[in-house]
Parts: structure tokens; C-alpha cells; sequence
């Protein structure tokens, strides 16, 4: 079971938010979604859960249109955060609810999990701590069983402990159900130990699809530069994500073998490659805006 | 539709009780009046008082589900826009008028008065006044987003339609079979509109003042023409070019009030060179 975005555009006040936006989320998948601010990550949520009504494009499950045909709408689970109708109701009530609306619910586990975290069954939401608010959409989300979880910044006010058992529970939740989760955040270390592969959102549509490993083309290095500035095509090629003295470390958005060649040069007294991760792809996604930053910052000096 | 209709009950319980609650408080309080004055006829607005109560925290419920947020999570379920319409004005209109009717019509029926017929005929017309007030209220909500402009605009059409249904009710020469007949369709009408437009409201238009695109004009045009009507309906004595000018200055003003709401425009102020 596939669920299939195509094409999918959304303007709000006259601006494009979404242009053309296609990908797939296949069964039991883990998907990141990342993008930088207002770049349209909770837009194009709430535009295929239904919230939002397209201007044009079409969501497909079971090769059936899932925006019209209303009784897949069990299928997929999302609650805006951090504003949602569930912080005025308590969990009992929401279990009730909830039981309605997803026939899968799963009573038994959504009881069990609030148990396990100490969560008060008979307070209303909001006045859960952020944290606690955060654990349990990500609860209540996972027991209304339905095959599609989209989670948007879910790890966001957990403190560290609970982010791994969070991360566990979502993993274990995936593995057991086959579960297609599709998540929104810019904790990309986090995410690096949580998905299968990234939706890079950029420019309105979707402009990378990436697993880490895939990026052979993506390369992150520390070196030091041997003379008194900093060789010109680096800055040209690459992102520079820290400098101290003559150490820069650096990610190359696209690799070259003349590239290579360069850095094995006299210019350099030493170089390393470093493991690449999420965030490296994503600021090698965004080289040239920090370039002109750099460059704004630097004349502002 | 059934399961919808579960849904939106379980959710809506608690808010309808209490709605419910309100309604038969102002009915023992009209009963319990009318009893004390010995005035036992007007015990026959009490259906009408619970219709009053139940109504208003009924739409007051409504707002509720805007500013929570549930009516965005209501799209995301199994039901369509058009059915949580379908859904919201039964439960939140047609349940307390029929409910409040019954309850008028069996009271009547135990203190058997004299004229019960007429009686009759008045608690069905003002209970359908009711669900014309209902429908107006049910395209309002729908068209307009935020909740304090729905109450607004729910004040102003009702103050500016006073006058014009007075006028046209008089054309009926007050006879009440044909006015309800009349009441009854005019509100079928306004529903059949909200039910269609409803289909059309996407989430992210609930910050705009009008929700469809293409009725933002016709408000701003409907708030300039329907003052202006009401100032020279309500203006006493000969209607000359001044009269006519002068009642042109509210229009003017709640338009263009209405325009700058509706629209936004860009006002840049500046004292820069």
C-alpha cells in the first residue's frame, strides 16, 4: 500500500507555499521531512491530511483519491501541533473519542503507554508541560493504529531520556504494525537515527529525496589550509561550516574528482573526511544562501 | 454519515447538555413566571425560550470549534465538509426548534386554551423565525472566518434586515400560513447555500475576513447598500438629494471598514524621504 503525492501545489494569500509537489511513502517507512522555515513542511501536512484543500494535484491510496474518498480518512493520523482541539480534553475523553474515529484503536497499548509515562489520565491536556504534551501525541498517534503517522516536530521539548525511549517507541511501532511514519523536523541528528531516507523541501517541491548512505556525491572534510587565506575555490565549492584559524571544516555539495585533486594539493598541511549526516546534506542543500549570508555578515564586519 | 454524526455528538456531548440545560432553565423560569403572575398564556413561549437558550450556546459552541481548532482535525476524519454541515444544523439547529416546538405544542395542548389554533400557528411561525435566524447564521459562519467578525456580521445583517422583512411581511397582508411557507423556503435556500460553499473552505482562509474568494465584493457591496437602504428606510419626511448624500456617510464608513478588513490593503506610512 502506497500513498502517492502528485503534483500536489497550494498558494495561501497569492503565494506559492507548495508547487508540484511529488513523492511516494511506501509501507513501513520512516520518512524525514526537512526544510528550512516557512518552507512549507506543516502546509503540505495539513494538505494531505485533508486540512487544506489543494489547488491542484492529487493524493492516491489504494488508487483512490484520499482527499474525496472519505472513509480512507481512518487510515492516516495528524494533529496540528502545537494548537490542536485534544489540549482541552483529558485522555480518557480523548481515548473515547478516538475510539470512534479509528476503528483500529488500540486501547489496550494507548492505556499502557500513558501508564508507563506517568502521564494523568484525568487532567486535560494543556496542562501538560510541553514535554508531556509532546509524548503524548506521539502515544496517541501511534494507538489509533491507522497505517499513515505524520508527526510534525515530534521530538521538539523532550528532554534527552525521553527522546530515546520516544525514538525507541516510534521504531518499535513501525517494526510491529508496519506503520509509514512521515516526520517534520529540524533536528536533523535526530532524525539521522530515526529514517529510512530525507524529503529535502525546497523552492515550493520537493528537491532532493536522500538516504545518507546514497550521497556519495555529498562529502564533509576537515582540513588546514597551509597559506595566509583561505584558497578561493573552496569557498566556491563548498559550504564552510566552521573555521578556526586555518582548520576549516567544510561539505561539498557535489563532489568532483578535480575536486579531490585540489585538496590533495601542496595548499593543504591536512585533511580528513568526516562521516556526513542529515544536517551536512541539508546545509550543502543550502550552500548559496549561507554564501550570500556569509558574505553579508563578512561586509558588515 | 452515521458514524460522522456519532463523532460529532460524543465530541459535542458535554456543550450540548449544557446547551440543553440552559434552554430548560429559561423554560422553568418562563413556566414558573407565568404561573406566579397567573398569566397562564404566556407559558406558551416557554418551547420558544428553550429553542432561544439552546440556540445561542448552540452557536457559541460553534465559535468554540473554530478557536480549538476542531473543525480543521474534523476534515482530516471521515467526514466531508459538507456532511459536518449537514451534522452541525442538525444537532445544533433542527434538534432544539423541534424539540422546542414540541415541548411549546404539548403545553398547549394541557392548558387547552381557548384560541389554540392561532396559538398554534404563532409558536410554529416564530419557531420557523427561529430557523430562518438559524440558516442566516449558518451561511454567515460559514462565509466569514474569524469568530469576532462572524458576531459582528451576524449583528449587522440582522439589524439591517429588520426593516426589509417587516416590509415584505406586510406584503402578505400578515396572513401566516403563506408568510411560514415563505420563511420556511427563504431558509431552506440560505442552508442549500451554506451547505455548497461549505465544501469549499479550506483551512488557512480561517484568519480572512470572507472565506470565498469570489464574495468579496458582493460583502463589501451588501454592507454599503443594505446601510444605505436602512438610512433611507429609517429617515423620516421628504427624500431630497441632501437626505440622500447624508445618509451615504455610515454606508461609506462601514464599507470601507468592511473593504479594509476583507482586503488588507497596504497602507504604508512613512516620514522618510
Amino acid at each position: 500500500m502506497t500513498l502517492v503525492i502528485e503534483n500536489i501545489s497550494k498558494k495561501i494569500q497569492q503565494q506559492d507555499v507548495l508547487k508540484n509537489v511529488s513523492f511516494e511513502l511506501n509501507t513501513g517507512e520512516i520518512v524525514g521531512l526537512v526544510g528550512r522555515n516557512g518552507s512549507g513542511k506543516t502546509t503540505l501536512f495539513d494538505t494531505i491530511a485533508g486540512e487544506l484543500l489543494p489547488d491542484f494535484g492529487r493524493i492516491g491510496l489504494d488508487g483512490l483519491d484520499y482527499i474525496k474518498t472519505i472513509r480512507l480518512h481512518e487510515q492516516l493520523f495528524y494533529v496540528d501541533m502545537p494548537e490542536n482541539w485534544l489540549r482541552y480534553y483529558s485522555p480518557r475523553k480523548i481515548k473515547a473519542i478516538l475510539k470512534l474515529a479509528y476503528p483500529n484503536f488500540d486501547e489496550q497499548w494507548y492505556d499502557a503507554e500513558i501508564k508507563r509515562f506517568g502521564l494523568n489520565n484525568s487532567k486535560r491536556i494543556r496542562t501538560y508541560s510541553k514535554g508531556m504534551r509532546a509524548l503524548f501525541m506521539i502515544i496517541v498517534s501511534f494507538a489509533s493504529r491507522a497505517q499513515y503517522v505524520f508527526l510534525d516536530e515530534p521530538l521538539d521539548g523532550l528532554d534527552v531520556l525521553i527522546r530515546d525511549q520516544v525514538k525507541q517507541l516510534i521504531v518499535n511501532q513501525v517494526t510491529s504494525h508496519q506503520t509509514t511514519v512521515l516526520i517534520a523536523s529540524h533536528n536533523l541528528v535526530d532524525l539521522d537515527t530515526l529514517v529510512d531516507r530525507v524529503l529535502l523541501l525546497k523552492n515550493h517541491t520537493i528537491d532532493r529525496t536522500f538516504a545518507i548512505e546514497e550521497n556519495k556525491n555529498i562529502r564533509k572534510y576537515q582540513l588546514a589550509y597551509s597559506g595566509e587565506v583561505l584558497p578561493t575555490f573552496l569557498r566556491d565549492s563548498g559550504t564552510i561550516i566552521a573555521q578556526t584559524g586555518h582548520v576549516v571544516t567544510i561539505v561539498f555539495n557535489d563532489f568532483t574528482e578535480a575536486l579531490g585533486i585540489k585538496l590533495a594539493g601542496q595548499d593543504f598541511k591536512f585533511i580528513e573526511e568526516l562521516p556526513i549526516g542529515s544536517e551536512d546534506v541539508f546545509r550543502a542543500s543550502f550552500a548559496e544562501e549561507a554564501h550570500v549570508w556569509q558574505q553579508e555578515l563578512e561586509g558588515t564586519k | 454519515m452515521k458514524q460522522a454524526m456519532k463523532l460529532y455528538a460524543l465530541i459535542k456531548k458535554d456543550q450540548l447538555i449544557l446547551a440543553f440545560i440552559l434552554g430548560v432553565v429559561l423554560m422553568g423560569l418562563e413556566v414558573g413566571t407565568s404561573l406566579w403572575q397567573n398569566k397562564v398564556s404566556y407559558i406558551v413561549n416557554s418551547g420558544l425560550l428553550l429553542i432561544g437558550g439552546w440556540l445561542l450556546v448552540g452557536f457559541i459552541s460553534l465559535l468554540m470549534d473554530q478557536s480549538r481548532r476542531l473543525d480543521i482535525w474534523l476534515y482530516t476524519q471521515k467526514i466531508s465538509r459538507g456532511q459536518l454541515f449537514i451534522i452541525r444544523v442538525l444537532l445544533m439547529v433542527v434538534v432544539p426548534i423541534v424539540t422546542g416546538f414540541a415541548v411549546n405544542t404539548l403545553i398547549l395542548l394541557a392548558i387547552q386554551p381557548a384560541d389554540l389554533r392561532n396559538l398554534m400557528l404563532t409558536s410554529a411561525n416564530l419557531a420557523l423565525g427561529y430557523f430562518f435566524i438559524a440558516s442566516l447564521t449558518a451561511v454567515i459562519y460559514t462565509i466569514i472566518g474569524p469568530n469576532w467578525m462572524k458576531v459582528a456580521g451576524l449583528f449587522f445583517t440582522l439589524a439591517v434586515l429588520v426593516q426589509p422583512l417587516e416590509t415584505i411581511a406586510s406584503l402578505w397582508h400578515n396572513d401566516l400560513l403563506p408568510d411560514m411557507v415563505v420563511t420556511l423556503l427563504t431558509s431552506m435556500v440560505l442552508l442549500s447555500i451554506g451547505y455548497s460553499l461549505s465544501k469549499k473552505i479550506s483551512a488557512e482562509t480561517t484568519d480572512e475576513a470572507v472565506r470565498v474568494r469570489y464574495l468579496r465584493w458582493p460583502v463589501v457591496i451588501f454592507v454599503f447598500v443594505a446601510t444605505n437602504l436602512t438610512s433611507l428606510a429609517n429617515h423620516v419626511g421628504q427624500v431630497d438629494i441632501k437626505v440622500v448624500v447624508s445618509t451615504m456617510i455610515v454606508p461609506i464608513i462601514l464599507s470601507g471598514l468592511t473593504f479594509f478588513f476583507v482586503f488588507r490593503p497596504k497602507i504604508k506610512l512613512t516620514w522618510d524621504k
